[in-house]
């Protein structure tokens, strides 16, 4: 069930005093530190990064407004989020992944769904995340880790819902590619 | 707050339905999804989170004063209209009489009409009045330690815990008398500013040029009383009375930078290395919480410039208001630093910012006074000059704080080399491609 009206209550708290703001951030928090460290695999950054964006969402929550269909407290907070991100991964060059030594070799079976969830464990799941590009990675990340709705993730990446269900298709059918074993060239 | 599950369902299977070619792959890629949605969640540390939250909520509790002084304002108005709309019916005029005379006595005294030594009322100082109740912690120190050097004008601050503010900021009480606190009850401050000296003059001369009672009326937080003093036509800053400059004859050398090594293992410098300087900024609109002057002001200036003040550090703020405009001169000294480093100050112009940087020497390197430094950016400009070594082939360092200290350095005159100690900004870092620990960069604080 989604409690959207006591979000807005809070949120409208938060607008009048400032001081209020705390109890989005505590139940952000843990969200945006999430979505950021999935995004930029750095600690340091994503602390940050984190900082970064609750400092400008404090900052700004005034200029926050209810304006119709998708756009949430939630996808206005991602959207500050991402645009760190995204100013981070500007500055500096591409993080070139494989170099670990890490390799998903495909087992030998003939049906291919087990194929897949055979070879794929989690760690190998979140070492393909990183080869996917930009916009699939925040889109399967804010759908399926974050929780947030297909309208709300088309607010945050600015595209419409349609935009955003072929970027969830295209990610997953890619996850599912390369942990058959397929390429894992880095895409940030 | 916010739970989605149902909902998440059937958005995956209107997805996954409108693009599949086949149930089978649709049911593939289900699972994916639900792999996805199972990972692990990233934490982070708790200390982290404490202090970040501890962070927000004071720039929370700065911007909600801002919003309070707004509604002040805005409830004057308010009251105006009112009188305007009923002033034919004399019921209301009268009403309204009441209570403008109420509202007004009552903004006279919480905005401190500050009573003088001899029981009569002086004008009211909007600078002093600003600074001290947005600092009740400076009046906390100045109470708990009496001036033993009175006659020094800066008010100097250690700076002390937080929720201190919050009980004297409600308490109208603390108000009326804090002019007079800040000039008798300033902190011991030895080491902040010699502004009485005039160069080369000893402590405790006689300094007949200075008149102190006249310096204590226009100077600290802008204590000159309107009308009687006319403003000064350009600032006059405590450092400039003091100020040297010094000339090195050789050129400073940088010492190469060994990461994760030691200098002996050195072989060839890493190839590629990627450093930047990101003081930890507060944003313009986060600034406008903190009046001009103000030691909250202080710490935002001085954070946006990668220090960062920390309880127990020590801030001096002098405050002139001149025919040019409103200066701040900022003294700080960090406890990184240590009691025997060098202290900062800042020459600061409303409305355009940081004019100048220096440090006071006390004679350890250099004559004592006080002498020009390059900004924390500008002087982090030289890392290009260091060799670093390192076991990876690539480094990225970000740095995010600095401090100044002393650090020695090796300066070449004539193929000659010779250590040598200077200023210094310590710049913080840590390295970021491999996720890899803190490093510390010294580099020259003098042009």
């Amino acid at each position: 069930m989604l409690l959207e009206e006591k979000e807005r209550e809070i949120v409208y708290n938060a607008q009048k005093d400032p001081r209020s703001f705390t109890p989005l951030y505590d139940h952000y928090f843990p969200k945006v530190y999430n979505y950021i460290y999935r995004r930029v695999q750095n600690v340091q950054l994503t602390e940050d990064l984190v900082a970064e964006t609750f400092y400008k969402a404090l900052a700004n929550i005034n200029k926050f407004k209810w304006r119709g269909q998708g756009y949430s407290f939630a996808g206005w907070l991602f959207t500050i989020a991402r645009n760190q991100v995204i100013d981070q991964f500007r500055k500096q060059e591409p993080q070139l992944l494989g170099e670990s030594g890490w390799d998903l070799v495909a087992p030998e079976t003939d049906n291919p769904e087990d194929r897949v969830l055979q070879a794929a464990t989690r760690e190998d799941l979140l070492k393909v995340i990183q080869t996917l590009t930009p916009n699939q990675q925040d889109a399967l990340l804010l759908r399926f880790q974050e929780g947030l709705k297909i309208k709300e993730i088309a607010a945050v990446l600015d595209k419409n819902e349609g935009a955003i269900k072929a970027l969830l298709f295209r990610g997953l059918k890619s996850l599912r590619k390369k942990l058959e074993g397929g390429d894992y060239d880095a895409a940030v | 707050m916010r739970q989605y599950d149902s909902e998440r369902d059937e958005a995956l299977d209107e997805a996954l339905h409108d693009f599949c070619s086949s149930p089978q792959e649709a049911r593939e890629l289900k699972k994916i999804a639900s792999m996805f949605s199972d990972l692990p969640r990233a934490q982070s540390s708790s200390s982290f989170q404490s202090k970040l939250r501890a962070s927000l909520l004071e720039k929370a509790q700065s911007a909600s004063n801002n919003i309070d002084r707004k509604e002040k304002t805005g409830f004057f108005a308010a009251i105006c209209k009112f009188q305007k709309k009923y002033i034919p019916r004399p019921l209301f005029t009268v009403s309204a009489a009441v209570v403008v005379a109420v509202v007004a006595l009552t903004m006279f005294y919480s905005y401190g009409l500050v009573k003088t030594g001899a029981g009569g009322c002086a004008p009211w100082s909007p600078f002093t009045a600003m600074i001290e109740k947005n600092e009740p912690e400076k009046r906390d120190a100045a109470e708990k330690e009496p001036s033993s050097a009175p006659g020094k004008t800066p008010a100097g601050q250690v700076l002390g815990k937080q929720e201190k503010t919050e009980t004297e900021k409600s308490d109208p009480s603390a108000e009326p008398s804090v002019s007079n606190e800040t000039e008798e009850n300033a902190p011991p401050l030895e080491d902040f500013p010699p502004e009485e000296l005039e160069p080369g003059e000893e402590e405790g001369a006689e300094r007949p040029n200075l008149p102190e009672q006249d310096e204590q009326k226009i100077y600290p937080a802008g204590q000159q009383e309107e009308g009687d003093a006319p403003l000064r036509p350009a600032p006059v800053f405590a450092t400039e009375k003091n100020m040297r400059s010094v000339k090195l004859a050789g050129k400073i050398k940088l010492s190469p930078a060994y990461y994760n090594m030691v200098a002996t293992q050195a072989e060839a410098p890493v190839e590629k290395v990627n450093y930047a300087w990101k003081p930890r900024k507060i944003v313009a609109s986060m600034m406008t919480g903190a009046p001009f002057g103000s030691s909250s002001w202080a710490q935002e200036i001085l954070s946006n410039e990668g220090f960062s003040v920390r309880e127990g550090d020590i801030l001096v703020i002098n405050l002139q208001e001149t025919r040019k405009g409103n200066f701040a001169e900022v003294f700080y000294n960090s406890q990184k630093s240590g009691e025997a480093g060098p202290k900062l100050a800042l020459h600061y112009e409303e409305g355009k910012g940081i004019i100048g940087y220096f440090y006071q020497e006390q004679g350890d390197i250099w004559q004592p006074g006080f002498y020009p430094l390059l900004s924390p950016s500008k002087a982090f400009a030289r890392a290009r000059e260091v060799e670093w070594y390192a076991p990876a082939a690539r480094l990225d360092f970000s740095f995010q704080e600095v401090f100044l200290t002393y650090h020695d350095f090796i300066v070449v005159e004539n193929a000659r080399q010779k250590t040598q100690r200077l200023p210094a900004y310590c710049f913080l870092g840590r390295e970021t491609f491999h996720n890899g620990g803190e490093f510390k960069l010294y580099l020259p604080a003098i042009p």
